[in-house]
């Protein structure tokens, strides 16, 4: 429970600091996407920091782009 | 000054050091790992252009990776953005944006926004700076990035041969960016002209390639090839797809594609509408009975063959109409710059049908860089960090294609001692050498051959290759079909030397040092009268994407060329990729080894160690 609530408290505190990057760098839609939906990038950041970390890519196609 | 550039995160990782303005190493991950197109951080290349260079991580000045993550975050989100507003109309605009805006969980999220913020926490993409500060233990302070096309414009320029010159980099998509123009001059790059996100050649030839059957960043070559044996039948109807601008710009219609938030396929069902049912991977190609099993019925030989014309008819039809944008550009570039001198990068630059083109039917002096792929920015992100940033002044232009890990003699004893291969002569001089290796070709012989450092880029230009007889017509199939285990269609490139060149083929052009065809990027047309006398290696519509051979870049490699012309009167051999089906080139003696003891091929050369797969040498 301990280290759940520690990496919701880091993966908060790296959105954060990607938000502010974003700003800083005049990148809009990013710093806008991840600031207006801090809580569903943060439970999607928890998800994917939570699993293994396999090479589960997608089409190359898609990889390329991505 | 020392400048590490790192290529990682999408595909073909790779590293390049740039030492007082000389590429002094670079080196493609992949010939490491032994996993094709590599994307992992380039761990085993860095070490290697370290150890080239004799000196540890902690002497490397800069490192610069090869483009902004963040940027290209932020193009995603556009993407995403743009994706849900044509999905919506009227009042449902702005619910659609509404719907992942405060979002509180994650199903909230668009689908495709949802699955890349996912993959970028999962993989750590957000940040390079950081993920190269942690995996070398390096200060962040050191580190830095260029943007993916700039990166493409200083591979292109930067190791050119020319002072001025139009610069044009084309690929699937960078951060937002497809392709680009720009001037470059001594130490500067000035750009002119950029195409965004959607509309993009690479991703355009990459759909088809998908449609045709392909692997992306893979198969493209395969339609290359496969393209010689159609007709450009359904011109009319790809060309609707591109609009070229006045200002040298193109847009391409999107109706087709998917190119904003693609989950798999890059084509719609318009797409499908307009040129059918995508091909079977694997499906068979024939382009004559003979090609076809015996024991097929005729319905079926048939069925087969029509089949494979209406797909070649249709990769015809794509590589004319991308030739036709890639002479566009290169032509609007070439106006901006007041020069005939043009640099290409990006992966659209590996078109070598389209470079062919350029050069006879252009007449440009064409430079392209070998690995102008992604790879490629290894070195154009070093590049690009030294002049633009450092404001270091120009740097040596690429003296030769022969960047990566050279064959050392303890391990190939090591490899071969342990091989379980009884058969093995070494030779003191290189003359015997070849003067016996060519006796084997003149004789049918299928070689590996393994000679000095390793290729940087796709191409096989003699330090990596397998070698054959081109005079033999049988030696396509045999190669295809007892080495490579690849598709018959699939062509052979030859390697000639320069001084015979141009009896063989017809370059409308003097060919001159560290043109496309010395790191066999262009396509030229045989000579009609040596067609039926290098048929190995002249494809289905009379061409062969020609390596030119200098004493001076290649002593060893250009002496077999003599010695076999010696034999056979042709100074050409088959030259094609030492590896197999779905793997990379062979790098280490190891490598060879293995591939050598588990493909067709008859003997495998070693430096000056020859091993045969038969009982005696």
């Amino acid at each position: 429970m301990a280290d759940d609530a520690r990496l919701r408290r880091d993966l908060q505190g790296e959105v954060d600091r990607l938000v502010a990057e974003c700003k800083a760098s005049g990148l809009d839609n990013a710093a806008r996407y991840l600031a207006d939906n801090r809580t569903a990038v943060v439970e999607i950041a928890i998800k994917a920091r939570s699993e293994p970390k396999t090479r589960d890519l997608p089409s190359p196609f898609v990889y390329s782009m991505q | 000054m020392k400048v590490l550039g790192l290529s990682f995160g999408f595909h073909d990782s790779a590293a390049a050091l740039l030492i007082d303005g000389r590429i002094v190493a670079a080196g493609q991950e992949e010939r490491f790992t032994r996993i094709k197109h590599d994307a992992g951080f380039p761990h085993r290349a860095i070490e290697f252009c370290l150890r080239q260079a004799g000196i540890s991580i902690t002497e490397v000045d800069r490192i610069v990776y090869y483009e902004n993550a963040l940027k290209k975050f932020d193009r995603i989100v556009w993407a995403s953005t743009v994706r849900e507003l044509q999905k919506s109309t009227g009042g449902l605009r702005d619910r659609a944006l509404a719907l992942w805006n405060a979002a509180t969980k994650p199903d909230d999220v668009p689908p495709y926004l949802k699955s890349v913020t996912h993959s970028w926490f999962k993989l750590n993409k957000f940040d390079a700076v950081g993920k190269i500060s942690d995996e070398l233990a390096v200060s962040r302070k050191i580190v830095a990035y260029v943007d993916h096309h700039d990166s493409h414009l200083a591979a292109a320029f930067y190791t050119s041969p020319f002072y001025q010159a139009a610069i044009v980099t084309m690929d699937g998509v960078g951060e937002y960016e497809t392709a680009v123009i720009a001037v470059g001059r001594g130490s500067e790059i000035e750009r002119k002209l950029a195409i965004n996100l959607p509309h993009s050649i690479g991703l355009f030839y990459s759909a088809f390639t998908a449609f045709l059957g392909f692997e992306v960043n893979e198969g493209e070559y395969k339609v290359m090839g496969m393209a010689a044996f159609g007709q450009p039948k359904y011109y009319d109807e790809v060309r609707r797809l591109i609009t070229l601008r006045d200002d040298g710009g193109f847009e391409i219609e999107q109706s087709c594609f998917e190119f904003l938030t693609p989950f798999d396929l890059p084509y719609t069902k318009e797409f499908l509408r307009r040129f059918g049912e995508p091909r079977e991977p694997e499906a068979e190609f024939a382009a004559q009975r003979s090609d076809l099993p015996e024991d097929l019925t005729d319905m079926e030989a048939a069925r087969v063959l029509s089949s494979s014309r209406h797909y070649a008819d249709l990769a015809a039809s794509v590589q004319l109409c991308t030739e036709e944008l890639v002479l566009h550009l290169v032509a609007k570039a070439s106006a901006i710059a007041g020069t005939r001198n043009v640099c290409l990068a990006g992966g659209v630059a590996l078109n070598s049908l389209a470079n062919g083109r350029l050069i006879r039917e252009g007449g440009y002096n064409l430079f392209v860089h070998p690995a102008a792929g992604d790879a490629g920015n290894a070195i154009g992100a070093a590049a690009s960090y030294y002049h633009r940033a450092a404001k270091q002044p120009r740097m040596q232009g690429l003296a030769s294609p022969y960047l990566g890990s050279p064959l050392d003699t303890a391990e190939v004893e090591a490899a071969v001692a342990t091989s379980g291969f009884d058969a093995v002569r070494t030779y003191s001089s290189n003359e015997a050498l070849v003067d016996h290796v060519a006796g084997l070709l003149a004789d049918g012989a299928v070689i590996g051959w393994v000679q000095g450092q390793a290729e940087w880029g796709p191409r096989a230009l003699g330090a990596r290759s397998i070698l054959a007889d081109p005079t033999n017509p049988a030696m396509k199939r045999i190669v295809n079909e007892r080495v490579k285990f690849r598709e018959l269609f699939r062509p052979f490139a030859p390697a000639v030397t320069a001084e015979a060149a141009s009896q063989y083929f017809d370059f409308k052009t003097n060919v001159t040092a560290g043109a496309p065809e010395y790191y066999m990027l262009a396509v030229h047309p045989v000579r009609a009268e040596m067609k039926g006398v290098v048929p190995a290696i002249t494809h289905a519509d009379g061409s062969a994407r020609v390596q030119i051979v200098t004493a001076a870049s290649n002593p060893t490699f250009h002496g077999l060329l003599r010695a076999f012309e010696r034999r056979k009167g042709v100074p050409i051999l088959m030259n094609t990729s030492f590896n197999l089906r779905g793997e990379p080139m062979v790098d280490s003696p190891r490598d060879a080894i293995r591939t050598f003891s588990i493909s067709g091929i008859d003997y495998l050369v070693l430096g000056q160690t020859v091993v045969s797969s038969r009982v005696e040498l």
